[in-house]
């Protein structure tokens, strides 16, 4: 059986620990604390270690999900888990200002986990009118990933068909690499 | 007192000063203590005992939030009842974190050498602080 680590990663508020619930097919573990300042961000809670889930994608795929904290305080926990991440998946809310700057700081972030295995970004609440921010968004992306195309997906986290699509769609880039490094090995 | 809902309990006065007689009274009752930090459960560090402060001063408040957040997800995993506290032992001292009551906080204690004296009154600690932020 094949074991993918998958992680969600963005900013507090993106939908990260939404996506993971709509995904997955065991309880939720979650480490979701009081937002105790609710004047930098609205939320109610915000996740404070990780999020996990699982989710088979066949009989021979096995997809573990982990959630990172949203706030950059806690950027230890995003070296710890990415070390064994082989895909990631950046969500960034469109109503946010600036949900470009968002992509270009994760993706900074986890450039380790985007340079050795697959990297995907999904837009949660985005307006289809507001195709500038679509655009700032993939310009961004393929800044910071110039060798190969970064997707970016408007997504519901709620939704879990949209968030098994863009799951997919990372699995898929994923073994299509490893695929083409092994030829090129042989 | 009340934990107000207006102000962020980091930067609430009355909390403040609560917080820090209890840090006094660890610092007091724990020889071996090295340094205790208030913070809130998102990780906000809410006061501390005096010393000299590292490098990067918000990372033990953020890690003691990571900490006490996985001891309660796997005290809940495993159905072990309610969580007491969480000790990360190391060659050099060891960490403590406890949660402060039902409250939204958590103490966090470093000690040379942890003994079950020192736990204890950290209990105690915390349970009197969480009593006086709800009176």
């Amino acid at each position: 059986m094949a074991e993918h680590v998958i992680l969600f990663a963005g900013p507090m508020g993106a939908g990260k620990t939404t996506a993971i619930r709509s995904l997955s097919e065991i309880e939720v573990v979650s480490t979701e604390a009081v937002n105790s300042d609710q004047a930098a961000n609205a939320k109610a809670t915000t996740t404070v270690a990780l999020d996990y889930g699982e989710i088979s994608l066949g009989p021979d795929d096995k997809v573990r999900l982990y959630g990172v904290p949203g706030q950059a305080r806690f950027d230890f926990m995003w070296s710890i888990l990415q070390q064994r991440a082989m895909g990631l998946i950046v969500l960034v809310n469109a109503e946010e200002p600036e949900p470009e700057r968002h992509v270009f700081e994760h993706l900074t972030a986890f450039a380790e986990v985007a340079n050795r295995g697959g990297v995907i970004v999904g837009v949660t609440r985005f307006d289809r009118d507001r195709s500038d921010i679509g655009d700032r968004i993939v310009a961004t992306a393929r800044a910071i990933v110039p060798d190969r195309p970064t997707p970016v997906f408007a997504v519901d986290a709620r939704e879990p068909d949209q968030m098994r699509m863009l799951l997919m769609s990372l699995v898929a880039d994923i073994e299509t690499r490893a695929a083409m490094a092994a030829m090129a090995g042989t | 007192m009340l934990v107000t809902e207006t102000i962020p309990a980091h930067r609430d006065p009355a909390v403040v000063a609560a917080t820090e007689r209890a840090l006094d009274e660890l610092s007091a009752r724990c020889p071996t203590l090295i340094v205790a930090l208030l913070l809130t459960d998102d990780g906000f560090e809410v006061s501390r005992t005096a010393g000299e402060r590292d490098g990067d001063d918000h990372r033990l408040a953020s890690m003691g939030s990571t900490l006490q957040a996985l001891g309660e997800a796997v005290a809940r995993e495993l159905r072990l009842g309610e969580a007491g506290h969480v000790v990360v032992t190391g060659a050099r001292g060891s960490m403590l974190v406890r949660r402060v009551g039902a409250l939204p906080f958590a103490l966090i204690g470093v000690f040379a050498a942890l003994r079950e004296h020192d736990i204890r009154t950290s209990q105690e600690i915390a349970t009197r602080l969480a009593a006086a932020l709800t009176s």
